[in-house]
């Protein structure tokens, strides 16, 4: 019960949006007094008769409202408003022409909708294929242009470019910058007007000192960031470019959202200062959000406060964190700013050896950076509504075909008894407008709906950010589309019967005839091409689908059924020695262990299946001094960590309570690391260290065991090389938390939080997640993308057996008498069953012959979108053949056996 | 108004719901969804017309006179925005001359043998007892 009202609300809305139908003087006596009615007895009747009775009553209430008020309509003006006009009228003589011409169009109207409703057998499928049409696509294409089109929210945003860097050696393309490099890029570049940058990752810090404590997140850019970005502040100032530096006063910026969450969009807020770790700031201003630089705009810009001292350092040209924006000096090209940037790199490949061997560079602009990734994805959509589009564009012209037949038939008669051809031409036009009204009324409802059901399903990565709104130009485009087509093939039968020789129309067919042989191939190909259409998006459905199972049934390397992870950060002022810091997590997680319900308790300074963020270069004892390893992950874990998230020790030891700072260095590694380098010999007793080359300071770091490898990025990536250090031998201020739990951990989260109050009141506990939702995250996108594509193949499929069905009825009718003759003839059911569903068959094997060879064609495109299939899946494109082909035989089989039934004795007498 | 033969006359046969509406109005005024109880007892608990359909027919009948805006409402009812409707002179008249037609209407039938069934005597609904 309690679920039920967002459906209340849902269809209470549509009441409202419905009666606006009916005209205004009667709306404006009863529209209050029918919501009022309708709720009660809604109400009423959900409680009375359950769901089922109460959704049936909802359906009949609606389409009795809609149909109402197209009464209403036609009824024409109520008596008051007649009364006014002929009141106010009488005086202007020219009013009455145009009153007269109103009046005719009217009429045009009424007639169109009465001949309409009259064949619901007509009218309703075009309705409904046209709303989905636009619906479905209107959504889609709103969610896309979202993301993929609309201009990003930057002063003259074609000037910007990202910069990254690449190294063959490591493997890397696109990746962050050293801070150094970028600087000598903005001091060498000249195509460049300035250069800024932002830290990759975003950062967190405990806000207290001004109401609850709140752990907020904030990210580090360089003082000229909106400068460079053209981004103006809403209130106060940006940044400074001397900002960058740390011997600057320590200043902020807030994000928008952030301010008006906060302090209730309060603009005295400039000035103020705010505690951040400990640590007092000043507010200088409040920049516009979203900016959508990378995913979410964090709370606070804070500056980057780079030591002046360490920009000659070797660590800051080693270490890459920055991402680089730069915008181009008027005039000049990407190509031009290209080949100087790369100039630059390969000179500071000269001049810093040690760091820069083989470090190259490069640019995107910085749209193509920020969408790149979701590209695939949102064309994948793109392409399966605008094949949806045509689909239904081609459902729409079979059944105007099938009513051809018909039209042509009256009008012919109509032209012959004298009828003016431009009225007949007028009326067909106005069928057709009504007809794309309607449907285009109906898209705009189902694409309401379909934008709460992306909204719902979005994943956080991908349209983060960004309100969905229906967007009017694309359903305009959209409407425009359909309704065009609608109108073409309204006209079809009007052209014929205005061209024709009436009487040569007349004599052309029976009763129910009138078609020709050339509208039926027409007719045939255009089932056939929907046939392939439908092969096409379902194809693609089926091959995410099977995607996304294999995703699923990826083993992650860890256990995450009844486990829950929190982080707890502690400000650096506090907790300024690493005694404090490891004396503060060892008490946490003894008191957590000490919880009932609570199996084990661990740290770790990141959950795997999130972007891990910390790799280096590394090389072991005994190693020849050519020989290294690069992008090895490295982790700070506790000593309960693998046996808490059920990660298998292959060899040697897990860490214990043992391997305390004073104690010998040790690592743990995982499975990919000891395959790659010791394959066939234990790594049990070597050595590492995190630097290329071993120098007097390195420090050693024994290797006392192995354990299974987990997925770390995501469960597409197989698990990368990772060596594990002691969190005591490597404290850090953040620390995520990892429960086992003996039933659903989502309970111990107020018990998780007063034990941290306990320890220290003003330490935020965020992030709270079980590992369930961090499995089902890495899922989100793939389950996204499945979840539309099965819509639209449920749809496609929808259209395509109706397109079939309104064939063969019309092959089976227009043979009428063919059929009448042969079975008088003694042909029996089964003969006649075999010619109409022979007509079908052909085009159903036709459409899906074709079908399927574009959707091997186009499979390449979805390649990248796929996990541990070819796009030319043999299974899937067979399931989906043999699918449409059972489907299309189903909807040529009740034409052909109503065809059977037909009276041989009638069938004749029909000339 | 005045309800001349004729004028009343020009208003029958009434559609299902006016006849229904104006039956359910006779025993004193009602709101909407009152009209709507009434006519679903009436039917035996059928689900009555939809909430559309039957604002329609309210207002056509209001714009052809047969019911009006009620200034007497029950005392018990503080709801402001509920309005009542009443049965005008020539409604009531039109409701008694289609009872008349409908009754007539129904005489013929019952000669023609297609009267109402006396209760039990069809549809074999004794075998039971």
């Amino acid at each position: 019960m309690k679920d039920r009202a967002p459906l209340a609300d849902f269809v209470e809305g549509l009441f409202r949006l419905l009666i606006r139908l009916y005209p205004r003087a009667f709306r404006r006596r009863y529209a209050g007094e029918m919501l009022d009615v309708f709720r009660k007895r809604r109400r009423e009747r959900w409680r009375e008769r359950g769901p089922v009775s109460g959704l049936r009553f909802d359906a009949r209430e609606l389409l009795g409202l809609a149909w109402g008020g197209v009464r209403a309509r036609m009824r024409g003006p109520g008596r008051e408003t007649t009364e006014r006009t002929v009141r106010d009228g009488s005086s202007v003589s020219g009013r009455a022409s145009i009153s007269a011409g109103v009046r005719s169009a009217f009429q045009d109207l009424r007639h169109a909708a009465r001949t309409l409703l009259r064949s619901p057998g007509f009218t309703l499928p075009v309705v409904l294929v046209l709303g989905l049409g636009i619906g479905a696509n209107t959504a889609v294409f709103s969610a896309v242009d979202a993301v993929l089109l609309r201009a990003l929210p930057f002063d003259a945003p074609d000037e910007l470019v990202m910069l990254w860097e690449k190294n063959p050696e490591k493997d890397w393309h696109g990746v962050t910058a050293a801070p150094a490099n970028v600087l000598d890029w903005r001091e060498r570049v000249e195509a460049f007007r300035d250069v800024a940058g932002y830290e990759d990752f975003v950062q967190g810090a405990a806000l207290t000192g001004d109401g609850d404590p709140e752990q907020i997140s904030m990210r580090s850019v360089t003082g000229n960031f909106f400068s460079v970005l053209g981004v103006d502040p809403l209130v106060g100032r940006t940044l400074r470019w001397e900002e960058t530096w740390a011997d600057a006063p320590r200043v902020a910026v807030l994000s928008e959202w952030f301010w008006r969450q906060r302090f209730g969009a309060d603009p005295a807020v400039v000035g103020r200062s705010l505690t951040l770790d400990g640590r007092s700031v000043e507010v200088v201003g409040v920049v516009p959000s979203p900016l959508r630089v990378h995913s979410e705009d964090p709370a606070v810009w804070y500056p980057a406060r780079w030591d002046r001292a360490s920009v000659t350092a070797t660590w800051f040209r080693r270490a890459h964190w920055v991402r680089p924006i730069a915008r181009l000096e008027r005039g000049a090209s990407l190509e031009q700013a290209r080949a100087e940037l790369e100039a630059v790199a390969a000179r500071l490949q000269v001049e810093y050896p040690e760091t820069n061997r083989l470090m190259g560079a490069g640019m995107t602009p910085l749209h193509d950076f920020l969408v790149g990734d979701r590209g695939p994805v949102l064309l994948l959509l793109l392409g399966a509504v605008g094949t949806l589009l045509l689909l239904a564009c081609t459902n729409v012209a079979t059944l105007s075909l099938v009513r051809t037949a018909e039209r042509g038939r009256e009008l012919a008669v109509r032209t012959a008894l004298g009828a003016a051809r431009g009225r007949l031409f007028r009326q067909v036009l106005v069928e057709g407008l009504l007809l794309a009204v309607a449907g285009g009324a109906l898209g705009v409802l189902l694409g309401l709906g379909g934008l709460h059901i992306l909204d719902a399903l979005r994943p956080p990565d991908l349209l983060a950010g960004r309100p969905l709104v229906l967007d009017v130009r694309v359903l305009a485009f959209t409407g425009a589309v359909t309704a065009l087509s609608v109108l073409l093939f309204a006209l079809h039968p009007a052209l014929r019967a205005v061209r024709l020789d009436p009487a040569g129309s007349l004599k052309e067919g029976g009763p129910g005839g009138g078609g020709t042989g050339r509208g039926l191939a027409m007719g045939g190909a255009l089932v056939a091409a929907e046939v392939a259409l439908a092969v096409l998006v379902l194809s693609g459905a089926g091959l995410l689908t099977r995607s996304f199972l294999n995703l699923r049934s990826v083993d992650p390397g860890f256990e995450w059924e009844n486990r829950i992870a929190a982080t707890v950060s502690l400000p650096g002022a506090s907790y300024d020695t690493d005694e404090a810091v490891v004396g503060f997590y060892d008490g946490l997680l003894e008191r957590m262990e000490g919880l009932p319900g609570v199996r084990r308790a661990a740290g770790t300074r990141q959950l795997p299946l999130t972007s891990p963020s910390w790799s280096s270069d590394f090389t072991f004892e005994g190693w020849p001094a050519e020989r290294y390893g690069v992008e090895v992950l490295h982790r700070e874990v506790t000593s309960g960590y693998f046996r808490t998230l059920g990660v298998p020790v292959l060899e040697g030891r897990a860490f214990t309570e043992e391997d305390r700072a004073d104690a010998r260095p040790v690592v743990v590694i995982n499975q990919a690391l000891a395959r790659r380098h010791f394959p066939g010999e234990s790594p049990i007793g070597r050595r590492v260290t995190f630097d290329r080359e071993a120098t007097e300071g390195s420090t050693w770091r024994t290797v006392v065991g192995v354990v299974g490898s987990e997925r770390q990025g995501s469960l597409r990536q197989e698990p990368r090389m990772e060596i594990f250090a002691p969190f005591r031998q490597d404290p850090a201020t953040s620390l995520t938390l990892v429960l086992h739990t003996e039933g659903d951990p989502r309970g111990l989260v107020p018990a998780l939080r007063r034990e941290v109050a306990e320890l220290d009141p003003g330490l935020p506990v965020y992030d709270v997640r079980t590992l369930e939702t961090v499995r089902s995250a890495a899922l989100a996108r793939d389950r996204f993308v499945m979840a539309v594509l099965l819509f639209f193949a449920a749809v496609a499929l929808i259209l395509s057996s109706l397109g079939v069905y309104g064939v063969c009825a019309r092959v089976a009718r227009w043979r009428t008498r063919e059929i009448g003759i042969r079975m008088a003839v003694g042909a029996g059911a089964g003969d006649v069953l075999r010619l109409v569903l022979g007509r079908g068959g052909v085009l159903v094997v036709l459409g899906v012959l074709a079908g399927t060879g574009a959707a091997a064609v186009l499979g390449r495109t979805v390649e990248s979108l796929l996990y541990g299939l070819e796009p030319m899946d043999p299974v899937t494109l067979g399931a989906v053949a043999f699918l449409l082909g059972v489907i299309g035989l189903v909807a040529s089989y009740f034409p052909a056996r109503r065809a059977t039934r037909t009276d041989p004795v009638r069938a004749l007498r029909t000339e | 108004m005045t309800s001349s033969p004729e004028a009343v006359q020009d208003h029958l046969p009434l559609t299902h719901i006016s006849y229904h509406v104006l039956v359910s109005l006779g025993g004193g005024p009602l709101h909407g969804y009152g009209i709507l109880k009434a006519m679903e007892a009436e039917s035996g608990g059928a689900l009555g017309p939809s909430t559309g359909s039957l604002y329609l027919a309210l207002q056509r009948m209001e714009e052809e006179g047969l019911i009006e805006e009620s200034p007497e409402r029950p005392s018990e009812d503080d709801d402001a925005r509920r309005r009542y409707y009443r049965l005008t002179p020539l409604g009531r008249a039109v409701a008694r001359a289609e009872s008349a037609r409908l009754d007539s209407l129904v005489a013929v039938a019952v000669r023609a043998g297609l009267g109402p069934a006396p209760s039990g005597s069809e549809g074999g609904g004794g075998e039971g007892s």
